[in-house]
C-alpha cells in the first residue's frame, strides 16, 4: 500500500501514514479550503488500511486548532476506527496538545467520551 | 483625504488589534491568521488562549465564505464576496472580542436568526451535548460543516452571540455579530 505524506501547509495539516509501521499522524492546524476533500485521501487510506491483514493501527493527532468541519470529519474518521476496533483490529489514538491549549485538551476530551471503548491517550506536551 | 486620524481614533477607542473591509478568501484567511499567530501565540487573555480567537475568527470568515459559494448553486442575485474582520480588547468589559460583518439576503435573515437564538441561552454542558449531537449525524461528505460554526463559536464564548441586521444597501442586509470570550 502507497503511504500518504503531506506537508503542512498554514491551513492543513502534516499528513504521515505507515503501512509498515501501523501508524499514523497529522500534526499542525486544520481548517482546509474544502474540509471533506481534502481528508479523502486519509479516509480512503484507513479504509484500505483496514482491508488489509494488518491487526493493529497507531494514531497521533497533535493539532493546535481547527474549523468545525474537521472536528466532523475526524469525528467519521474515529467512527471508521471504531468499526475496525469492533472487528478486532486493536487501535491506539494518542491525543497530544499543549497544556496551555485548553481547547484542543477539550476537544481530546470530548472524542474520548464520544468513542468510550476506544483506547484514546490524551497526552499533554508542552 | 481620508480621514485616517477618524479611523485610528475610532480603533482606539475600541481596543481593536485587527480590522480588516473588503473582498475576503481563503487565501485572505490564511494570511491573517498566519500573521496573528506569528504576534499571538503565546498571548493568554483571562483563561483564553490566542488558539479560541483564531477558532473564531476561522468559523466566522468560512460562514461568509461558504455563503458566498452557495450563491452560484442557487438562482439568486450574487452578492459580492465582501466581508468586515475585527478583533480587539473591548476596554469597558475587559474582554476579547471578535466581530465581523456581510452582506445577506434579507429573506436569509429568519433562518440565521432562528440558528443563533436557538443556542443562546444553553450552557456550557447543553452546548457541548448538542455539538456531539449534530457532529454525530451520519458520514455526509457534502455537507460544510453540518451548522456546527454557530455552535462552535457559541462555546468559546463568555456570553450570548451579539447580532444585527441594518439596511444600508440596495444589494441586501448587513448582517454583523460581535462575539465576546
Amino acid at each position: 500500500m502507497e503511504n500518504l505524506a503531506l506537508e503542512a501547509t498554514n491551513s492543513t495539516p502534516e499528513i504521515r501514514t505507515s503501512f509498515s509501521d501501523n501508524s499514523i499522524e497529522i500534526r499542525g492546524k486544520s481548517y482546509p479550503e474544502n474540509t471533506f476533500e481534502f481528508y479523502q485521501p486519509l479516509m480512503d487510506w484507513v479504509e484500505a488500511f483496514f482491508k488489509t491483514d494488518q491487526t493493529k493501527l497507531k494514531l497521533t493527532f497533535e493539532i493546535q486548532y481547527f474549523n468545525s468541519s474537521t472536528s466532523k470529519v475526524f469525528y467519521d474518521l474515529f467512527d471508521l476506527l471504531e468499526d475496525a476496533r469492533s472487528n478486532n483490529k486493536s487501535i491506539t489514538v494518542n491525543w497530544e496538545y499543549d497544556p496551555e491549549n485548553v481547547s484542543a485538551e477539550e476537544a481530546g476530551e470530548d472524542f474520548k467520551e464520544d468513542f468510550e471503548d476506544m483506547e484514546i491517550n490524551l497526552v499533554g506536551k508542552p | 483625504m481620508l480621514d485616517i486620524v477618524e479611523l485610528k481614533k475610532y480603533f482606539r477607542k475600541n481596543g481593536t488589534i485587527f480590522a480588516y473591509e473588503g473582498f475576503i478568501s481563503h487565501t485572505l484567511l490564511t494570511n491573517i491568521i498566519q500573521a496573528l499567530d506569528e504576534k499571538m501565540s503565546n498571548w493568554k487573555v483571562l483563561n483564553h488562549s490566542a488558539q479560541d480567537v483564531f477558532t473564531i475568527l476561522i468559523e466566522l470568515t468560512q460562514n461568509m465564505l461558504n455563503y458566498y459559494a452557495m450563491q452560484k448553486t442557487d438562482a439568486r442575485t450574487v452578492l459580492h464576496c465582501h466581508g468586515i474582520l475585527s478583533m480587539g480588547i473591548d476596554i469597558e468589559k475587559n474582554r476579547v472580542y471578535v466581530s465581523g460583518g456581510n452582506l445577506i439576503h434579507p429573506e436569509d435573515a429568519d433562518k440565521i436568526t432562528e440558528r443563533i437564538d436557538s443556542i443562546a441561552n444553553l450552557s456550557k454542558k447543553e452546548l457541548k451535548s448538542r455539538y456531539r449531537e449534530l457532529r454525530k449525524s451520519g458520514r455526509d461528505k457534502t455537507a460544510k460543516g453540518a451548522g456546527l460554526g454557530f455552535l462552535e463559536i457559541q462555546r468559546k464564548a463568555s456570553e450570548p452571540i451579539q447580532y444585527q441586521f441594518d439596511e444600508i444597501e440596495k444589494e441586501g442586509l448587513l448582517f454583523s455579530l460581535q462575539v465576546f470570550l
